[in-house]
């Protein structure tokens, strides 16, 4: 069905909407879910979530893309119950994917006083515009989606080494950007 | 900077972006390119089997019509198929259980047909030499021996348990066989012949011996003569003689009418 019509049944309150919802994006929200949380019946349960988040906001709000509102909500919320669930457990895809970034900012002081994370985000916008389609979308997918390395490899065709290179490299543009800019000290 | 201000930093970018990974659906152009050098690489393969092949057939073929030596005949009016008979070859004879191989005398052969219309016509060349009358054939595929000798000889098979019990009859199976100009699988021979088939028929087997690349009999020819059918066969190279050791490898299994064949002993077949 289309995500419009979809959007159409939230719209008329239809719990139609939600069958329809869990068909065509559920296993997609599950993975981004259990990328995140590595368990499977959490994930589950954070997709459900979402679809209940994505019940309570539509109305009013009426997406343009109807995938990406509600891969936020199930990532949202799946962030959540990762740091509520534990700190200690890391052994996800999306905790490997932190270690990755976190050794950016490690390695410099953030100057955490002049920006939130809102304007650190806005300079990450700006450098993954930057990037050329595929390194971004690469990018998001490994940060923002938690892909694995293996499941980026079989998307971009190609191996899982040449994949770890090309990530490795958009991190350290990414770190010099952000001294640049001085966000990073 | 701590793991969860990361994260939430990743997660405030912008929704733009978040929307063209997610809706992206992986490189079509490199699957597509990745196919085309799967079939490069088959396509590439299959020339190379051809290139190594067909010269390889070429010399089979080339020996199979250069190499005649000696023929065997059957020692009697046999029909083989639709419009060839075999003629009567009576004045040859060594007794001999079904399923021997005949010893070649040296005799040159003698045309006595009399039951053909085409009788006393000129011998065909190999060139027209009816296959529908040769059911099997084998050819580029031997078994590697290193029995030195090579022999050459043929055998009537008139039933069914005699053919399984034809020396080396589950050997055969391991081959491809050729069968009027196709390829048939390894199993095509055993499958070929069933109980009904020997209701009517009979089978010379002609088979050589020793199938080394160097030493294997030279390939045989059936040629017709009015009511005669010979099956031309050869001799050892190294020693000049006729005789059986080992089956290896089959030649010709021929099918023909076993009412034809009626009277006559494998040592019938002989040298003509």
């Amino acid at each position: 069905m289309d995500d419009s019509k979809i959007i159409e049944l939230f719209f008329e309150r239809s719990e139609q909407a939600i069958i329809e919802l869990s068909n065509k994006y559920g296993r997609l929200c599950t993975r981004v879910a259990n990328n995140i949380l590595n368990d499977q019946q959490d994930a589950e349960e954070c997709v459900n979530d979402a679809y209940l988040g994505v019940w309570n906001a539509i109305p009013p709000q009426k997406p343009n893309s109807l995938l990406s509102f509600v891969c936020r909500i199930v990532r949202n919320l799946a962030v959540k119950k990762y740091h509520f669930n534990t700190a200690e457990k890391r052994n996800s895809i999306y905790d490997v994917a932190l270690d990755e970034l976190e050794n950016i900012f490690a390695s410099s002081v953030l100057v955490e006083d002049a920006y939130n994370v809102v304007e650190t985000a806005h300079f990450i916008d700006e450098f993954l515009e930057t990037l050329d389609k595929e390194n971004r979308i690469m990018f998001v997918r490994r940060y923002w989606h938690s892909d694995s390395i293996d499941e980026l490899a079989k998307l971009f065709q190609t191996s899982k080494h040449n994949i770890s290179v090309r990530l490795s490299r958009t991190r350290e543009k990414l770190k010099k950007y952000l001294i640049e800019k001085g966000v990073l000290l | 900077m701590n793991r969860e201000k990361i994260s939430e930093t990743i997660e405030k970018i912008n929704p733009k972006y978040i929307e063209e990974a997610t809706e992206y659906q992986g490189k079509a152009r490199n699957i597509s390119q990745k196919a085309w050098y799967k079939w490069g690489a088959v396509a590439a393969c299959l020339a190379l089997v051809l290139a190594v092949g067909f010269p390889f057939i070429k010399n089979l073929n080339d020996r199979d019509q250069s190499s005649t030596r000696t023929s065997f005949s059957i020692g009697k009016t046999v029909q083989t198929g639709e419009e060839q008979s075999i003629a009567a070859e009576p004045s040859q004879t060594a007794s001999a259980s079904q399923n021997d191989v005949s010893k070649p005398s040296g005799q040159p052969e003698t045309n006595h047909g009399t039951e053909s219309s085409s009788a006393n016509t000129s011998l065909p060349t190999s060139a027209s030499v009816d296959r529908e009358n040769v059911s099997f054939y084998l050819e580029g595929v031997a078994e590697l021996s290193n029995d030195p000798i090579e022999r050459t000889g043929a055998v009537i098979v008139r039933d069914y348990a005699a053919l399984k019990e034809f020396d080396h009859f589950d050997a055969y199976t391991d081959y491809k066989y050729c069968v009027n100009g196709n390829w048939k699988n390894r199993y095509a021979y055993a499958n070929a012949f069933d109980e009904d088939f020997f209701k009517n028929k009979a089978l010379i087997v002609v088979f050589d011996v020793s199938p080394n690349s160097t030493y294997y009999a030279r390939p045989t020819q059936i040629k017709t003569q009015g009511t005669k059918a010979i099956v031309t066969v050869t001799k050892n190279p190294s020693n000049g003689e006729y005789g059986m050791a080992q089956v290896t490898y089959l030649r010709y299994l021929i099918s023909v009418d076993k009412e034809a064949l009626e009277g006559i002993t494998t040592a019938e077949v002989h040298k003509a």
